[in-house]
């Protein structure tokens, strides 16, 4: 599928005849990239739907103020970012459980689930990444899958761009860590 | 859109995270990108309910509706944890030391006071007769020197 221009999406999308086509070419635009990362944090894929629902319902509400200035592919990340840490903050707020149950809940999703095509090495790396806080996870994810430049995980974020490679550079060495000790452990 | 962005240095140390493929093994069900446009589109246009206006008022009733419901349930737990004879002893708080309070009064004092309150007398037939009036005052356990005036 051809990548439409921001411009030409948003002015579609002023236009009170063509908003409903436009908001259909953003989702087709936008949807695989922003389920790829939503699922990168939560998991499941139920799950993921709902929260790639949510990101899209709130950018319907809020395209109109959206300032053209922005990349409309940053802005949307960041509502999808938002609504994966809400999702996480609210299935810990759900049963009163720790950052550990949770995440002890997306590893079994992770093993039990039928849509995880990675081979033995993928599910280690992936069981590691599940160890990581949700932020600093979030942050791996955006710098090491998605290739995100710093300035644009910045504007995601709202967090420094020297905060944010602390935070990755940590994220990979705790990566390392717990990668050379699961090779031990299988040797 | 996973290219090779990453500075090379960034991970010159962790081999073991460099040496794995960058791929990404999540699988989406088939078909789900083709439906997902029209369902999120039906839902984001769906109109809205009128209680919906209302979400920050609503969402405040509900609150308060809930600090009401906590409030009932600590009255009545309170309540329920107080034993019976406390109960009691809260409800006539002042029958033990009156009793006792009376003990140190003088009959002079005493008549005076009944004088002041009647009642326990008022159900008493004063027609009645001296054997009535003794048969009373045997059924209702009373002391017969209570109709002893003093002179």
């Amino acid at each position: 599928m051809k990548e439409i221009p921001d411009s030409e999406l948003l002015a579609l999308f002023r236009s009170e005849e063509s908003k409903h086509y436009a908001f259909d070419l953003i989702v087709r635009q936008f949807q695989a990239r922003l389920y790829a990362s939503i699922r990168r944090m939560v998991t499941d894929h139920d799950h993921t739907q709902d929260v790639l629902q949510n990101t899209f319902i709130k950018a319907w509400n809020g395209l109109a103020d959206f300032r053209a200035d922005a990349q409309l592919f940053s802005w949307l990340y960041r509502i999808a970012h938002n609504e994966s840490l809400n999702h996480l903050r609210r299935m810990k707020r759900g049963i009163f459980v720790s950052d550990e149950t949770v995440m002890e809940q997306l590893t079994t999703t992770l093993d039990n689930s039928e849509h995880f095509s990675g081979d033995a090495i993928q599910r280690k790396l992936q069981r590691a990444i599940m160890r990581l806080p949700a932020k600093q996870r979030a942050v791996f994810n955006m710098r090491y899958f998605d290739a995100l430049k710093y300035e644009e995980m910045s504007s995601i974020t709202g967090t420094s761009v020297g905060a944010l490679k602390s935070s990755y550079h940590i994220a990979v060495k705790k990566l390392e860590q717990w990668l050379t000790d699961a090779s031990d452990q299988t040797k | 859109m996973m290219t090779e962005r990453n500075e090379p240095n960034e991970l010159s140390e962790a081999p073991q995270l460099r040496a794995i493929p960058k791929v990404d093994p999540f699988v989406v069900p088939e078909g789900f990108f083709e439906r997902f446009p029209q369902q999120v589109k039906a839902e984001a246009t769906r109109e809205r309910m009128p209680w919906a206006l209302f979400g920050p008022p609503l969402r405040l009733a509900r609150l308060a509706g809930v600090l009401t419901l906590v409030a009932v349930a600590v009255l009545a737990w309170k309540n329920w944890s107080t034993p019976v004879d406390m109960r009691t002893a809260m409800t006539e708080p002042t029958l033990e030391t009156d009793l006792l309070a009376m003990e140190e009064l003088s009959s002079d004092q005493l008549y005076s006071l009944m004088a002041e309150d009647p009642a326990p007398f008022t159900h008493v037939d004063p027609e009645l007769g001296a054997d009535q009036l003794i048969a009373y005052l045997e059924e209702e356990d009373l002391p017969l020197d209570i109709l002893i005036e003093e002179p």
